[in-house]
Order: structure tokens, then C-alpha cells, then sequence
């Protein structure tokens, strides 16, 4: 039941990446020439970071440097991130792993723009967000990030089609009928759109929320332990649809898990350890991730 | 469960706090009623036991019925004497008692409240409760001493030439003191005059006579003792009492005056403890349900039905209790503003020092607390009804009562009943107070009716009034609304709260409105005059007013009412009227039934009446039959009916000539005085003819030309409305309490929702604008329904009152300001909601559970 995306759909979206490429990298030359002349320990930590302008070139939608994440002060200051750095490419699906208090939902939260790090940056598409204020970080989620979570956080006064339009709605758009239509049919909730989410499993509400994440054709989607509250036949199934969302939707997925087996449907996985990326992989099964997480802990 | 429900109050200390405040106005009103009308009963107890201070025994006439608007008529001078020769007696003095106010540069210088211009002669020293402050009380004629509190206010020193207005027109008087009464500046803002006996017979028509014998007994004679020595010598008709008995007569009489004033203050409590009690009911409900969770697990553990209800109503009864509490203290502010309130529209009270009595406390406490626990009862028998097992389920809904299927059909007909009830008032023949309380009761159970059923519209409603509000506020008014639907109790419930202020206002001003047009128009209908002319403070016109503005250029004619009451037969008093025969043709035009014509005032002579229709069907009276009265000071007379009239507005009861008036009473002071001009003279110049005549002897004369007396009696309703409006206002603050609160409760309850949109990118403004969008629904919602009930109570009452020529028009200026007024009452009462949900931050308020 692959579903192929035509061609026509496609191409735009790479020009468009270009486009955001190019962008990221004039912002990021920017960037570190305003540390050149702010003075000696910005420079330095980009001359250590020197990644940030090798990332914006080589394609990556989320970039962070030197994340420290601290909750509380003095002694009895607890460090979630410990100085993470990384490059998340474009049109990946990318699992964050990691036992519970390694860091993990501390680091998509800041990814996402939801909670400011102690010290570092992140850029997502190419922009600056640590810095941004509140309603600008706000205008940015709403066009550049997409979010499914565990509880799938729908509105309950409203349809599936209601909510999956949602943050068109809150821009004061609406989607166009086409994609609503590929959407919705993606998604499998055809018969489903009128619907309020008291009427749906669990499985439908989940496919309501990735489908209100993707509407908005975001940069990225945080998945925040999407299966968590599912059971293992229906958390295949949402899996597999976000899986088809990268391939064939040409999204980028960022998911934070302890599940290796839904760890085990990304392209690249990020070990997190005491608020350290531990390890960087590219596919691996199951099984593999289960060793790595034993070692682990 | 007890200690569980502090520890629930504790953690929820906003939530608990602003609960308190529904029923804490509502407890504020009953207490502050008890305190101030104790504080105005104290103040007449105080005016009248210091005025009798020295008086043993007094002597008035014997009245044969309790009048508000009239004193008893003169004694003969010729009395004291008589008195005086009784054994016991060491002193015994006439004083004559009348109304009157100074003219201070040819300006009337009156009460500056409502209450009374008294002028009084002076009794000699034993008698005397004034003490002198400056200058000597009057000995000369033309001396006059006037009470400090006026003095101060219109900056008037001893010596100063000032007039006094008189029953003989204005005379030029003296300032040769000034007074206090006891310690006091002046009595609850009533003006006192004193001026020797001799003047005060001359000029207020009381030669030989005065209006009250003081008597002082000899050493070691008791007042009792006197009184009844003196009551065996003089004639029947004669009032002997101890100064005791008499001040707390008097005061008597005022305490039952001020019954009326406790009942009305009353009315408008209750109706604040009943919108209190709406917000109860919804802030327990809301908060059962968002602890359902909770309440499961107890369960769970073990804790039984009846524990849950108990702790349900535990929490209730702290937060009653302790609001009630409080309530009583702000009662205080609530005597103080009702008090200026009422000096402001003109009704000025004296008052004393604040007494609490142990009821003050006592009853508002109660009645707070028992309220509080009634309006939680039910949301405590939901809990009772949550299954163990909810404590497993995410999301669990509320189970309703078991009867709660059948409240749209319950709803339905206790409304109908109401309606049925409100009809039945008005069509019965019982006594008045029984016709009202049918009416109150019918329209407390169509509110209520109307308060169940409410849940039913919500929906049509909100979709409607969402209209606009998602064309002004796009998305954020769309999910404001569908919040608004989503819970149609919780929004009932709120809305109903302010349908209830919103819809008694509305009511009222249907109803003042009626009463208003209909008075105008009977004005426009009836009085073919091109002035009316009365006095300032509504105290009575001397009769010389009449022939002073006939001789004004370009008067044609002028007729003078004087009105009265009497006893009709053996109960029940009915208003007279006097005219002049001659001239009233002219000036009064009746309308006339029965085939009755103007012929028939020429042949009213000293025994005849025409009589309202009203009057007529009342006590079944037809032309040519007689009937009895008996007046205030017990004369005796027998009238026959001439012929009807239709007028139930300013010629009530029946009419009289001036001659059969004079018969029947001692003074025919003039109520109002119409002139009519010649042809073809201009309103503005009669006018300033007719003031320029009555101006030198008769100041306190107001002329008006009919216009702008319509304009004055609008504003004199206008401030009556005022009070009822700022009393109504407590129940729509309580009611925006209650949107307050329901819209933060919902706030904390949709925290993960709010967290998910602002995630999802919804700015902080957006936020606030569904929040604004929500609340500007629910308060448009009770502002609706609340106008259509007041419309429907207006409806009804101008209906039943039809035969008093009460109208029915829909005030529509008044409408939409009360609506604008909700609306903006949804905004406000959202500020604090919208700025809670505004400030979360998207990441904890995901994580909340």
C-alpha cells in the first residue's frame, strides 16, 4: 500500500530546502561574525563549534551547540544537558534513545522552542531561536514545527478535521482542499473527519494529531513518545505513518522514546547518557538498540 | 473528611476565596440591612426621647385613624389653663408645630435632603431640649433661632434679616440665635426654626389654639400618675400621654415606615444570595468533576457514599461559613453606601452610632451557611455517584443524578407555573400583600424554571452570538465559542446567574417606564394648564398662592388641589381632593362616565363628590347613593355620589369642592396650583409674570409650565431607579464573580489543551482573545435570556396593571445599554482568567495533570 508521492509535489519542497539552506548559512556566517566582534569566548566556542557552518551547508533542519540545560541553583543544581551539539538532516526520521532522566525530553523540549537552555543555541531552519522572544518563538512553531504527543492533546469540541486544521486556523488559513484531501487519506480517517475525539480509539486520535502535524508542512515534527499510550499493534501502525510521512511526505522527524522497537524505524538514532550524546547511529534493529540501551544503564 | 476538606480548601485558596465572594455580598446585604435601618431606628428613638426629655405628660388630638401625611389638628389655647389647675401639675405650655423654611436673599433655603423644614415655637427652658450656641432663643417678634447644622451650612450668623415662609406667605424675620439639638447639629437633615408662640399663632392660623400642651408634674409625682390626673379633665378627644409613651409612639410609627425600607432591602439581598447560590452550585460542580480521579480512588480505598457527600459538604460549610462571617463586617460598608446612596437620590436618614445586635450576626451567618450548603448539595450527590473504577480511566465524565432526565420537563412547568402564579396575583381578590406575594412567588419560580432550562439553549445561542465574535476575533473566537458549548450546564448555570440582575433590571425599567408614561400622559390628558405650580420639599402651598398668581398679568384662570385622606366607613383610608367648581372646568379636563358632564361640578356644593371609577367599584358605589368618611381628627360627614370619572392617576379616590373641604378640615393648604393663561398670551412671559407675583410673599412657590414639570417628575423617578439600579448591581457583581471564576476553573481544567495550542503555535494574544471570546458569549448569553424575561415579567405586571393605566412599551435604549453593558461586564470579569491562561508556559502546562 505504498503511496507514491508524484513528482510534481516533490520538486517544490526541494527547492525549497535549498532555499532555507541558503538562508541558514548567510544567518550562520552572520552569527559568527557577530561573535568575532563581541569577543573572545564567543569566538572561541565557535571555533570549537566551528560544525554550525559545515551543518547549515550540509543540509541540517535542527542544529544545536553547546546545550546546557540546569534546573535549580548551587548545591543542589541538577544538570539535565551537559553540553549537547548537534546536526539533524533534512528528510530523516531521527529517534532520540536514552534511559528515563538521561536528558532525552529535556532535549526535544529545547529542540522544539517549548523551554530555553541554561547556555547553547538552536537553530531550526536555519534560524536562531534561543534567542527569540516569546511571540516570535510562537509565529515559528506555528509555521516551522509540528508537534504528536503521547496523550494526543486533541481538542475535544472539535472534529478530527477540525483539529487536524487547527494551526492553519490559528495562522487564519485554511488548508488547501488537495493536500487536506492526500492528507486525510494518508492518514486513514477519511470516514472519520466528522467525528469529535470522544468517538475515536486511540490509534484515530493519534492519526488526527500527526495529520495536524503535518498540515502545516512544517521543517520538523517532535513526536514525544507517540506510542507510548498505545498498545504494540496500533503503535506499529502509527509508526509506519510516520515512517511513510519522511519517505514519502519528505518530513523530518524528530521522536524522543524509551521503546527500542519504535527506535528501531528511524534513520539515525542519538544516545543521550546523563545529559551527554553518547552515541550517533545510523539504522538499527531492535534488537542492537537493546544492547546499546543495556550498556547503558 | 473533615480535615480532608480543609486541606481541599487549603490548596485551592483562590478558588475558595472567590466561592466566598458570591456568598459573602449576598450575607453583606441581609447584615448591612439589619445595621443600618437599627442605625436610622436608634436615630428617631434618640430625636424623640430627647425631645420629651423634660415633658412629663403631653396632650395632642385624639386622631381617628394613623395618617402619614397628616398631624393631628390644634388643641384650644383655652386647655392649658385647665390643666394647669390639675394637682401635680407645676407647669403646663402650649407649642405650636408647623412647616416652614427661611428665605435667604429672596432664595428657599430648605432641608437639603428629603427630610422635613420644621419650625416650632419656643417652650420655655424645662421644655427646651435645644441648647443655645450663639445669640438667645426668640423672645421679640420677628426673632427667629435656627439650628447650627443650617447655620454652618449656609454660612448664617446671628442678626442677619432673613424671611420665613408662613401659611400667611413670607415674612421678614431676625436671626437671634443659633441651636443645637441636644449635642447634635441638626436632626437627619431636617431644617428647625423656632419663633416666639405668638408668631407662630399668627403666622400659621392658629389663633387661640396650639399644636401640643406640655406638662411638667411637681417633685415626686410619676408621669403615670399625671397622665391620668389630667386625662380625667379634660374632653375625650383629647391624647394624653406620658413623654415616654409618646416618643416611643412616635418612633413607633417611624419603625413601621422603616419595615417597608428592611423588606425592600431585603428583596434585593435574597436575590443576591440566590445568584450567590448559582456560583456555588457551579464552582462544586466544576471542582467534583475535575477531581473525580480523586473522589474514585478514595472510593477505592474504601470511603463510603455518604463520606464523599460529607466532605463535599464539609468544604461547603467552611467556605459558607467563614464567608458569612466576613459578609457580616462588610455589612458595615454595605449600611454606610446604602445610607449615602439613599442621601444622594434625595431620601437623606438619620442615623446613630453602629449597634450590632446578636440577630445582625446571627441570621446572616445562618442563612449564608445554609445557602452555601443547599447550592453544594447536589454536586455532593454526583460525587456520590462516581464509580470506583473512574479512578483507571483517563477523562472520566461526571455521572448525573438520577432525576436529572426530567429537569427540562420540571423546568418547563415550574416556569409555566410561575407564569400561572404571577396571573393569578394580579386577577385574585385577595388582600394586596397576599397579590403580591402570589406575584413575587411566581416570579422567583420563573426565574428558577427558566434557570433549568437555560442548558438548551446554550447551544443555539452560542452558535449565533458566536457569529460575530469569530468574524471580530477570527480562530480565537471560534474555539472561545465552542468552549462556551462545550459544557451547557456550566455555561447555564453562569449565564443564568447574571440573567437574574440583568433581567429584574430590565423588568424594573418596563415597569418605571410604565408607571412614568402613564403619569405624563394622564399629566397631558387630563391638566389643560399652562402651569403647575408647587411647593420646594413637597411641603403644602399657603391658599394665598391662589388669588397672588390670579392677579398676575395674563392669567386667565387658576385652580388650587388641596388633597386629604379619610377614613372610608369603618377601614381603610381613601385620598379627597378639593377644587374650586368655578374654575376647574377650565382647567381639568375629566373624562367622564356614565354620561356625566362638567355640569356636574356646579352642583358639588358642601355634600356632593364625583368619585374615580376605581373608588366607585371598589366600595360598589352608584350614582346618587351616599357615602360615609371620617377625618383625621374625627369629623363626620356623609356624601353623595354625583357622578364617575376615569382617572387613576392624579385625581384618585374622589373630589370634593373647597367648600365641603373647609367643613371637613382645619387647613386647605393647596397640593398643586394650575394656571391657565389668557389667549394669545406666550408660555415664557405668563411664566415669568406668574413667578414675579408669587415670588415676594410665596418663595418657596416652584412654577413649572407643564413641560418642565414632566421633566421634573421624570428625574425624581429617575433617582428612585438609581437606588433600585445600584441595589441590583451587588447581584450582577456577584454573577461576574461567578463568570470570573468558572472561566479560571476552566483555565486549570484545559491547562494541557492550552499548553498543546500554544505549542502548536497560538500566540499569547490569541489565547486571551478565546478566553475574552468565551466569556463575552456567556455573559451575551445571560444578558439575552435575561432581557427576555424582564421583558416577560414587564409584560405581565403592565398587563395586571392595566386598569391603573400602567402601559407596556419595550425600552430599547435601555436594552441595549444592558447588553453592551454584559458584553463589557464578559470582558472584564475575563481579564484575570485570560492573563493566568496567557502566562503559562506551554511546556509545564502540557505536563500538568
Amino acid at each position: 500500500m505504498a503511496i507514491a508521492s508524484p513528482a510534481c509535489c516533490r520538486e517544490p519542497q526541494r527547492a525549497d530546502v535549498l532555499h532555507r539552506d541558503f538562508t541558514a548559512y548567510r544567518m550562520s556566517l552572520g552569527r559568527v561574525a557577530l561573535s568575532v566582534m563581541t569577543g573572545g569566548i564567543a569566538l572561541s566556542e565557535h571555533i570549537e563549534h566551528s560544525g554550525a557552518v559545515t551543518t547549515a551547508t550540509n543540509g541540517a533542519v535542527v542544529s544545536a551547540r553547546g546545550l546546557v540545560r540546569r534546573y535549580g541553583e548551587g548545591d543542589t543544581a541538577v544538570e539535565a544537558l551537559r553540553g549537547v551539539d548537534l546536526d539533524l538532516a533534512h528528510g530523516k526520521f531521527i529517534a532520540i534513545m536514552g534511559p528515563s532522566g538521561s536528558g532525552k525530553s529535556t532535549l526535544m523540549h529545547i529542540l522544539a522552542g517549548l523551554d530555553k537552555p541554561t547556555a547553547g543555541e538552536v537553530w531550526i531552519d536555519g534560524t536562531l531561536i534561543t534567542d527569540l522572544k516569546d511571540k516570535a518563538l510562537t509565529l515559528l512553531r506555528r509555521e516551522k514545527i509540528g508537534f504528536v504527543f503521547q496523550f494526543f492533546n486533541l481538542l475535544p469540541m472539535l472534529t478530527a478535521e477540525e483539529n487536524i486544521a487547527l494551526p492553519l486556523s490559528i495562522a487564519g488559513t485554511r488548508p488547501e482542499a488537495e493536500w487536506m484531501d492526500r492528507l486525510v487519506g494518508e492518514v486513514g480517517l477519511k470516514d472519520r473527519l466528522r467525528h469529535r475525539p470522544a468517538e475515536l480509539s486511540g490509534g484515530q486520535q493519534q492519526r488526527v494529531a500527526i495529520a495536524r502535524a503535518l498540515v502545516s508542512k512544517p521543517a520538523v515534527i517532535f513526536a514525544d513518545e507517540p506510542t507510548g499510550n498505545l498498545d504494540s499493534k496500533t503503535g506499529g501502525e502509527i509508526l509506519e505513518l510516520l515512517h511513510r510521512s519522511v519517505n514519502e511526505l519528505n518530513q523530518t522527524i524528530v521522536m524522543v522514546t524509551h521503546d527500542p522497537r519504535a527506535a528501531a524505524i528511524a534513520d539515525e538514532l542519538l544516545f543521550l547518557e546523563d545529559g551527554l550524546i553518547v552515541r550517533r547511529s545510523p539504522h538499527m534493529t531492535a534488537e542492537e538498540i537493546l544492547d546499546v540501551m543495556k550498556s547503558l544503564e | 473528611m473533615f480535615r480532608f476538606a480543609l486541606k481541599a480548601l487549603r490548596t485551592r485558596k483562590l478558588r475558595s476565596v472567590l466561592t466566598g465572594i458570591a456568598i459573602l455580598l449576598g450575607t453583606a446585604m441581609i447584615a448591612g440591612t439589619f445595621i443600618l435601618t437599627d442605625q436610622v431606628s436608634g436615630a428617631f428613638d434618640d430625636i424623640f426621647k430627647k425631645a420629651n426629655q423634660g415633658t412629663d405628660v403631653i396632650l395632642t388630638q385624639k386622631t381617628a385613624f394613623e395618617s402619614q401625611q397628616q398631624q393631628p389638628g390644634p388643641l384650644p389655647q383655652s386647655l392649658i389653663a385647665t390643666v394647669q389647675k390639675v394637682p401635680g401639675v407645676a407647669l403646663a405650655e402650649g407649642q405650636i408645630g408647623a412647616l416652614g423654611a427661611l428665605v435667604v436673599d429672596g432664595k428657599y433655603v430648605g432641608p437639603a435632603s428629603g427630610a422635613p423644614p420644621l419650625v416650632f415655637s419656643t417652650p420655655s427652658s424645662r421644655f427646651n431640649s435645644n441648647t443655645i450656641v450663639a445669640g438667645a432663643f426668640p423672645a421679640r417678634h420677628g426673632d427667629v433661632a435656627i439650628d447650627k447644622g443650617l447655620a454652618d451650612r449656609e454660612k448664617l450668623k446671628v442678626g442677619q434679616q432673613v424671611g420665613l415662609t408662613t401659611r400667611i406667605g413670607q415674612q421678614p424675620v431676625t436671626i437671634s440665635g443659633i441651636f443645637k439639638f441636644g449635642d447634635a447639629n441638626s436632626i437627619g437633615g431636617a431644617t428647625l426654626t423656632a419663633i416666639t408662640l405668638t408668631d407662630a399663632q399668627a403666622w400659621f392660623d392658629r389663633k387661640g389654639q396650639v399644636s401640643t400642651i406640655l406638662v411638667a408634674g411637681d417633685n415626686g409625682v410619676s408621669p403615670t400618675d399625671l397622665a391620668s390626673r389630667v386625662q380625667a379633665a379634660v374632653p375625650a378627644n383629647v391624647l394624653v400621654e406620658t413623654g415616654t409613651a409618646n416618643a416611643s409612639r412616635q418612633a413607633g410609627d417611624i419603625n413601621d415606615n422603616l419595615g417597608f425600607l428592611k423588606q425592600f432591602l431585603f428583596v434585593f439581598a435574597v436575590i443576591a444570595l440566590l445568584v450567590g447560590a448559582f456560583i456555588i452550585f457551579n464552582v462544586f460542580s466544576i471542582t467534583v468533576a475535575q477531581r473525580i480521579r480523586e473522589l474514585a480512588m478514595l472510593r477505592t480505598v474504601g470511603a463510603s457514599r455518604w463520606q464523599l457527600l460529607r466532605s463535599v459538604l464539609a468544604e461547603a460549610f467552611i467556605i459558607g461559613l467563614i464567608a458569612s462571617i466576613v459578609g457580616v463586617g462588610v455589612g458595615v460598608l454595605f449600611a454606610k453606601s446604602i445610607n449615602l446612596l439613599f442621601d444622594a437620590a434625595g431620601f437623606g436618614l438619620p442615623t446613630t452610632g453602629i449597634q450590632i445586635k446578636p440577630r445582625t450576626v446571627a441570621i446572616p451567618v445562618l442563612v449564608g451557611t445554609v445557602v452555601t450548603l443547599l447550592a453544594a448539595f447536589i454536586p455532593g450527590l454526583r460525587a456520590t455517584r462516581i464509580p470506583p473504577i473512574a479512578a483507571l480511566r483517563e477523562g472520566a465524565t461526571l455521572p448525573r443524578t438520577r432525576w436529572s432526565r426530567f429537569s427540562p420537563y420540571a423546568g418547563g412547568l415550574i416556569a409555566l407555573l410561575g407564569i400561572g402564579g404571577i396571573a393569578s396575583g394580579f386577577s385574585s381578590n385577595g388582600s394586596v400583600g397576599q397579590r403580591l406575594g402570589l406575584i413575587a412567588i411566581g416570579a422567583l419560580a420563573v426565574l428558577f424554571g427558566v434557570c433549568m432550562l437555560i442548558r438548551f439553549v446554550i447551544r443555539p445561542l452560542a452558535r449565533i452570538l458566536g457569529w460575530p465574535i469569530q468574524k471580530l476575533a477570527g480562530n480565537s473566537g471560534r474555539l472561545g465559542r465552542e468552549n462556551a458549548m462545550r459544557n451547557p450546564s456550566r455555561t447555564a448555570t453562569t449565564a443564568a446567574a447574571l440573567m437574574v440582575g440583568v433581567g429584574l433590571v430590565v423588568f424594573i425599567s418596563v415597569f418605571v417606564a410604565g408607571l412614568k408614561s402613564s403619569f405624563i400622559d394622564a399629566l397631558d390628558n387630563t391638566l389643560t394648564s399652562d402651569l403647575i405650580i408647587v411647593n420646594e420639599g413637597f411641603t403644602p402651598l399657603a391658599a394665598g398662592a391662589v388669588d397672588a398668581s390670579k392677579s398676575a398679568p395674563g392669567v386667565a384662570s387658576v385652580l388650587g388641589v388641596g388633597f386629604g385622606e379619610v377614613r372610608f366607613g369603618s377601614a381603610g383610608t381613601e385620598q379627597l381632593s378639593a377644587i374650586d367648581p368655578a374654575q376647574a372646568a377650565s382647567l381639568v379636563t375629566f373624562d367622564w362616565q356614565n354620561g356625566g358632564s362638567n355640569q356636574l361640578l356646579a352642583q358639588l356644593g358642601t355634600d356632593g363628590a364625583i368619585v374615580e371609577r376605581d373608588f366607585a367599584k371598589t366600595h360598589s358605589l352608584t350614582t346618587g347613593e351616599q357615602f360615609g368618611i371620617t377625618t383625621l381628627d374625627g369629623k363626620t360627614a356623609r356624601l353623595r355620589v354625583l357622578g364617575e370619572y376615569r382617572d387613576p392617576q392624579l385625581f384618585t379616590g374622589f373630589v370634593v369642592s373647597n367648600a365641603a373641604y373647609d367643613t371637613l378640615f382645619v387647613d386647605r393648604d393647596v397640593g398643586v396650583l394650575l394656571v391657565k393663561f389668557a389667549d394669545g398670551v406666550a408660555v415664557a412671559t405668563g411664566k415669568e409674570a406668574v413667578a414675579t407675583a408669587l415670588k415676594a410673599t410665596y418663595p418657596a412657590a416652584k412654577v413649572r409650565t407643564n413641560s418642565e414639570y414632566k421633566d421634573f417628575i421624570g428625574k425624581q423617578i429617575n433617582q428612585i431607579l438609581t437606588i433600585f439600579y445600584a441595589l441590583l448591581a451587588f447581584s450582577i457583581v456577584i454573577s461576574l464573580f461567578g463568570v470570573l471564576i468558572t472561566l479560571l476553573l476552566a483555565v486549570y481544567e484545559r491547562t494541557r489543551e492550552i499548553g498543546m495550542l500554544r505549542a502548536i503555535g497560538t500566540t499569547r494574544g490569541q489565547l486571551r482573545s478565546m478566553i475574552f471570546s468565551e466569556s463575552v458569549i456567556t455573559c451575551a448569553i445571560g444578558g439575552i435570556i435575561g432581557i427576555g424575561v424582564g421583558l416577560l415579567f414587564g409584560f405581565l405586571i403592565a398587563k395586571g396593571l392595566q386598569d391603573e393605566g400602567i402601559q407596556f412599551s419595550v425600552p430599547v435604549v435601555t436594552i441595549i445599554v444592558v447588553f453592551v453593558l454584559a458584553v463589557v461586564a464578559g470582558l472584564v470579569a475575563a481579564l484575570a482568567p485570560a492573563r493566568r491562561a496567557a502566562k503559562l508556559q506551554p511546556l509545564e502546562a502540557l505536563h500538568y495533570e
